[in-house]
């Protein structure tokens, strides 16, 4: 399999780190994931971390399964965080089955998958997990 | 250059529709055979007098237009995306406009029922909307979570409850009862709606869009050419889209309505007319919600108070705005937007029976997507 831009986020959530692209030439960052930065097309990019902090703006969860593959025992939250740093993240609350608030400030927390895959998930500011 | 009008130079001259529901046996392309022939009898046509092609979700135009006993020389392909059919009718108006062929068929077949088509995880196509498989491992994927992540938002700014969406099911489920064509008749109530089976919550199953078969064929024509066709044309008004791509794997904070704003003004401005002057609406409804958005995007409601304002029965057959007559995707056929165009056609031309909107005159089409598309129809140019 040949290495893909996105390795780079998947090396820091082994690391407990949450990694974002930042544009050296503009100063942007982004997700998802593109070799490539949206503002300014320069390809001068680097990985830098994250505060791992920031704020749910929307909530869903989800009753049917479409990854018969992953371990995310129904029902599970999906959540869209805007981080602090500016980008929109899709993750989920650290308890899979609970919906925070709307607005909720929240920081990131990490979990290994069945696979083998860290993934980082959210909890709120003041609970810790 | 200067954005040149459109106004009623173009006119759809014969629609065609398969049957809907469970076809199996059918590709894509033989659907969209079945409904051109239907659309070509309706404008008593033979193929050959078509010049020009536009397929939607049939993979190959050459092959398509070889089975269909044509040889246009403007075709072309578009991408199999719900947001299409109203870019695609622009897009052949343009052409017509322009003297780049003087009669265009626009075909769509779906095949998704038989081919057990899924919106959402692994097999999702590039570049739908609410999928990408970096997002996968947090189990994020499928247009109806963009829809839901949406809606739970609009719940938190201004107070709507799920319990509210059940007059756009209940509604248009209503109209499905009085269109034989309907692959859902039965009428249901806000309770059934509130009880069916979860999906993505805050959406459940009556907030989805059907899977079903079909096809659908729709011929535009230069307007200077009718005497020689359909003695019952309707009149492109008015057509325009606009884009919101800089987030679109993402729910936009405004739902859209920045460039449904930018479509609706083009389109209004073009077609003469507003939303006080339309006879009916034909809203895409691939989830309840989407309904929310467009009402206030296109200006029909300010921004954050639709869900209050429908629940007097203004989207009902008698009330102020007669919405999805046909039963939309909900309840009719989800045939990514084509068939409410050709419900709006039928309507315009007294052709609706049990559902006819009393005197239609003016009927707007509209999707809210990140790609927004408006068309408003009118039975006089």
């Amino acid at each position: 399999m040949t290495a893909a831009f996105s390795d780079a986020f998947w090396e820091g959530t082994a690391l407990g780190e949450l990694r974002l692209p930042f544009c050296r030439d503009c100063g942007n960052r982004w997700l998802p994931p593109i070799a490539i930065c949206p503002r300014c097309l320069s390809t001068q990019i680097e990985w830098r971390v994250s505060s791992g902090r920031g704020v749910v703006t929307a909530a869903c969860q989800f009753h049917r399964s479409y990854f018969p593959d992953l371990d995310l025992p129904l029902p599970y939250t999906v959540l869209l965080v805007r981080l602090a740093e500016g980008p929109l993240f899709y993750s989920n609350p650290a308890d899979l089955a609970s919906v925070p608030a709307i607005g909720a400030a929240v920081h990131a927390t990490f979990a290994r998958t069945s696979s083998g895959r860290v993934v980082a998930r959210f909890v709120a500011d003041g609970e810790r997990k | 250059m200067s954005r040149e009008t459109l106004r009623s130079r173009i006119a759809v001259i014969g629609v065609g529709t398969t049957a809907f529901g469970a076809l199996p046996g059918y590709t894509p392309a033989d659907l969209g055979l079945w409904a051109l022939r239907e659309a070509l009898a309706d404008c008593k046509l033979p193929a050959t007098a078509v010049d020009g092609l536009i397929v939607t979700r049939i993979a190959d135009n050459a092959a398509f237009a070889e089975a269909a006993g044509m040889s246009p020389d403007f075709s072309l392909v578009m991408p199999p995306f719900g947001r299409m059919a109203g870019i695609a009718i622009e897009t052949a108006c343009l052409a017509v406009a322009s003297g780049r062929a003087r009669r265009i068929a626009l075909v769509y077949g779906n095949d998704g029922r038989s081919a057990g088509m899924v919106y959402g995880g692994k097999g999702t196509l590039p570049g739908a909307y609410g999928h990408d498989p970096f997002w996968a491992p947090s189990g994020m994927t499928s247009p109806g979570a963009l829809h839901a992540l949406m809606f739970s938002r609009y719940m938190a700014e201004h107070g709507a409850t799920r319990a509210h969406l059940a007059e756009i099911s209940v509604a248009f489920r209503s109209h499905a009862a009085q269109n034989p064509g309907a692959v859902m008749r039965k009428p249901i109530t806000a309770e059934d709606h509130a009880a069916a089976r979860p999906i993505v919550t805050p959406l459940h199953l009556l907030d989805y869009c059907l899977v079903n078969d079909g096809g659908v064929a729709i011929i535009v024509s230069d307007a200077n050419l009718l005497e020689q066709t359909n003695p019952i044309p309707v009149f492109v008004r008015g057509c325009a889209h606009a884009s919101d791509f800089r987030h679109a794997s993402y729910p936009p904070d405004d739902c859209w309505r920045g460039a449904m704003g930018r479509a609706g003004e083009a389109c209004f401005r073009e077609a003469g007319a507003g939303p006080a002057d339309m006879s009916g609406l034909a809203i895409y409804d691939n989830f309840t919600p989407s309904v929310l958005f467009a009402l206030e995007g296109f200006g029909y409601c300010p921004p954050g108070t639709a869900w209050t304002r429908i629940q007097d029965g203004r989207l009902r057959l008698g009330g102020r705005w007669p919405t999805n007559t046909s039963g939309g995707q909900l309840s009719e056929s989800y045939m990514q937007g084509w068939a409410l165009h050709v419900e709006a056609i039928r309507q315009l031309r007294g052709q609706a029976a049990g559902r006819q909107i009393t005197g239609a005159e003016l009927i707007h089409v509209m999707t809210a997507a990140p790609q927004c598309s408006s068309v408003v129809y009118g039975g006089e140019p």
